[in-house]
């Protein structure tokens, strides 16, 4: 059982701290993660948290055929997708708004990514199509297998495959622009 | 942005929070429900005094089995009061005080009535029981057992009962968030106790129908739905026993992908509905399109799915239609299970029963129709005289038990492709692979296995799996798997795309489905993606079969 599904399993016998454990190791990549998804930090944030209070309200049962990561990702994925149906045209934000999410966006990079390379490849994503950002970001930086990431992103392992080869030629084409070379791509 | 302990912090808030309010409605309820239900039993006793020796003698329809074959297929009816007459055949239950909020019942023979803001059509009513129904006393089998998890499942400890989530994988629905304590549920008397398998046949309560089927028969259920405005919110829970009945399980997934199509919801587009729990019962169906609404202003399929008869006995199947939000409203037709809004909406159930003898294995429904025949190909001769009879695409051909057959798949396309995923489905029953590798499990191969035969298939990466071993919860099928970015794959001209040997092992019939997941052309154009046709124009699938 992974780290995740202990802490889970812990907080289902009524072991609250468990669940603390829990945020503090998924809190920021789940964030991130959305973020690609949604455009904004402020609200991948409070997606975050709608995604643990489901949780802590609904105690679904986890089932073990995945990763704890890759289920959690796979309901916080569902909770964003809701949200932007119901929500087409995002949040209307001002001025000042927009520089607190840019500052907010930019501590969170560094808090989580920590390594300079990987930030500015992050960065450099921003421009991408949601499906490449989410593919790019779940496999380098979540590191997570193909199979994982087809199933949060409810596609064919083949079709992530496919994705993932076309993404990073964008992606390498981009960077090469700005001279920045990324071994790993 | 929060830190964790402050995130944690406002998470267990909201928690507290939301049990402080489910357990306010949850006293509300009591403090509301104990008095009028005392207050109703004092009515109807009073009402019996009153009545005794001057009731009306209400015609008791006993429900008769069908008489027709069972592969006819029968319509529901819905319930009746008092004031309609029944259609002969079918159950009526005595009327209540509740009669005037019951639609009137659904005559099969007449054709919907135009809608009329201030009586009931008697031509429109909906599957959805009345709250009188849920007096009747017998919770339907399963339902309650909709808290529990099956079996296979870890077990959780008792939780606070909670509504269903779409959202969350996997997750069991427990009940329905703000549920009027009248709100209907199917009532049926409690299920007999058994102490081993009944291989009696089986009796199945479809509305207001009766059923009767064997151990092994397969029973398919669909729902159709008319709505006269636009929908833009869909919830419905189709509760019924998996002792007796199961659904035909073709994946282990959690979500049923539109490959999948245990449950199949064939008029929503595959990105906003949600199903969980397919393989069992009770599931849920999901869907919103808060923008563009779903229509069903002509009558429709809403959902359907195949079940095979497991045990005999008794079994309900009702569909409950928790939500129906009206588009670009407030308003609802129903909402938390009770029907708001009767008038210009019409649920209807339909069973057909097929015998086991008749029945083939269940195959997905293709998104994409095979090639017709045009001055370039022929297809090869159909025949039906054979020891098994097999659909394959437009054509039906036979063999005998002992003899091979070649399935063959060609495949012409426009545009150059740098992927394929297909699934070809068949019944291991009927057929067996020529098998040509040593290998004992279940493992991925290349092409220079030899089962599958695929020459044209020439790119970096080709490969193919094949369950040569019964996985629980994995339908026998082979999936061929290609990519080959540079260069593409090309079909320009009509080719082989794949061939597969089998031998016939038994009598009866089958189906071969060969379901194309994806087939991209330049992501994100693509032919196929998720088992959906994107592009239907220039591209031809040519399946079929030759007996060696």
């Amino acid at each position: 059982m992974d780290n995740g599904a202990v802490c889970y399993r812990r907080f289902l016998d009524g072991d609250d701290n468990a669940f603390v454990d829990i945020i503090k190791d998924y809190k920021d990549g789940l964030t991130l993660y959305l973020w690609g998804i949604t455009g904004n930090p402020i609200t991948a944030e409070d997606l975050t948290e709608d995604a643990f209070v489901k949780l802590v309200t609904k105690k679904p049962r986890f089932s073990g055929k995945s990763t704890f990561k890759t289920w959690l990702y796979s309901i916080a994925r569902n909770i964003a997708y809701d949200f932007l149906r119901k929500n087409p045209k995002g949040m209307e934000i001002s001025t000042e708004e927009l520089l607190e999410i840019q500052c907010s966006g930019e501590l969170l990079e560094q808090a989580y990514i920590k390594e300079e390379e990987k930030i500015e490849l992050h960065k450099a994503m921003d421009t991408l199509p949601p499906q490449y950002k989410q593919v790019l970001w779940l496999t380098y930086f979540e590191e997570l297998p193909n199979k994982d990431v087809a199933q949060i992103m409810h596609k064919s392992v083949h079709s992530i495959e496919t994705m993932l080869y076309r993404a990073r030629v964008c992606l390498r084409e981009k960077l090469e622009k700005e001279g920045f070379v990324y071994e790993r791509l | 942005m929060k830190d964790y302990n402050e995130m944690a912090s406002s998470v267990f808030r909201r928690r507290d929070e939301y049990f402080a309010m489910q357990k306010k409605k949850k006293a509300m309820l009591v403090k509301i429900g104990l008095p009028s239900a005392a207050f109703l039993l004092v009515v109807l006793a009073g009402l019996g005094f009153i009545f005794r020796g001057d009731m009306p003698e209400i015609p008791v329809v006993v429900p008769t089995p069908p008489t027709t074959s069972h592969t006819e297929e029968m319509t529901h009816n819905t319930l009746i009061t008092e004031n309609t007459e029944a259609p002969s055949g079918t159950e009526s239950v005595l009327p209540t005080d509740a009669t005037e909020n019951v639609p009137l019942p659904y005559d099969p023979t007449e054709p919907p009535a135009e809608d009329s803001s201030d009586s009931h059509s008697p031509t429109q009513g909906p599957i959805m029981d009345s709250p009188q129904s849920s007096t009747e006393g017998a919770q339907p089998d399963n339902v309650g057992d909709s808290t529990e998890p099956p079996a296979a499942y870890p077990q959780a400890p008792p939780t606070e009962e909670a509504p269903y989530d779409p959202s969350i994988p996997n997750m069991a629905p427990t009940g329905s968030e703000e549920t009027d304590p009248v709100a209907t549920e199917p009532c049926e008397p409690p299920s007999i106790e058994e102490t081993e398998p009944n291989t009696g046949p089986l009796t199945i309560y479809a509305g207001g129908d009766v059923y009767t089927a064997q151990v092994g028969d397969t029973v398919s259920v669909t729902v159709e739905l008319y709505a006269k405005k636009k929908v833009d919110e869909i919830e419905l829970t189709v509760p019924f026993n998996n002792d007796k009945l199961s659904i035909v399980d073709l994946t282990s997934y959690g979500y049923t992908f539109r490959g999948a199509k245990e449950v199949w919801v064939p008029n929503i587009p595959f990105d906003d509905v949600t199903i969980s729990n397919h393989s069992y019962s009770p599931f849920w169906i999901k869907a919103d399109n808060f923008e563009r609404g779903f229509d069903f202003t002509e009558k429709k399929v809403l959902l359907t799915f195949d079940t095979v008869v497991r045990q005999g006995g008794e079994v309900y199947i009702n569909p409950i239609m928790m939500t129906l939000g009206i588009c670009d409203s407030d308003e609802y037709y129903f909402k938390n299970s009770i029907q708001k809004i009767t008038n210009g909406v019409e649920i209807d159930l339909h069973l057909t029963v097929t015998p086991k003898s008749q029945s083939q294995r269940y195959v997905p429904v293709l998104d994409y129709t095979p090639a017709e025949e045009d001055g370039d190909f022929t297809y090869p001769a159909e025949s039906t005289d054979g020891d098994l009879v097999i659909k394959c695409g437009r054509r039906t051909y036979s063999a005998n038990v002992g003899d091979t057959i070649v399935y063959t798949v060609e495949l012409k396309a426009e545009k150059r492709f740098e992927n394929i995923q297909a699934i070809l489905y068949y019944d291991p029953d009927k057929l067996t692979v020529v098998d040509r590798t040593t290998a004992k499990d279940n493992w991925e191969r290349s092409l220079e296995a030899g089962e599958i035969n695929a020459p044209n298939l020439n790119g970096s990466s080709v490969n193919y799996y094949y369950a040569k071993h019964q996985i629980q919860g994995d339908p026998y099928r082979v999936m061929l798997l290609g990519s080959s970015v540079s260069p593409k794959y090309d079909f320009r001209e009509r080719t082989i795309l794949l061939q597969l040997e089998f031998v016939v092992t038994d009598k009866g019939r089958m189906e071969f489905a060969f379901e194309v997941q994806e087939m991209s052309i330049d992501y994100p154009e693509c032919y196929f993606t998720e088992s959906k046709q994107e592009i239907s124009e220039g591209i031809s699938i040519y399946p079929y079969v030759t007996v060696e």
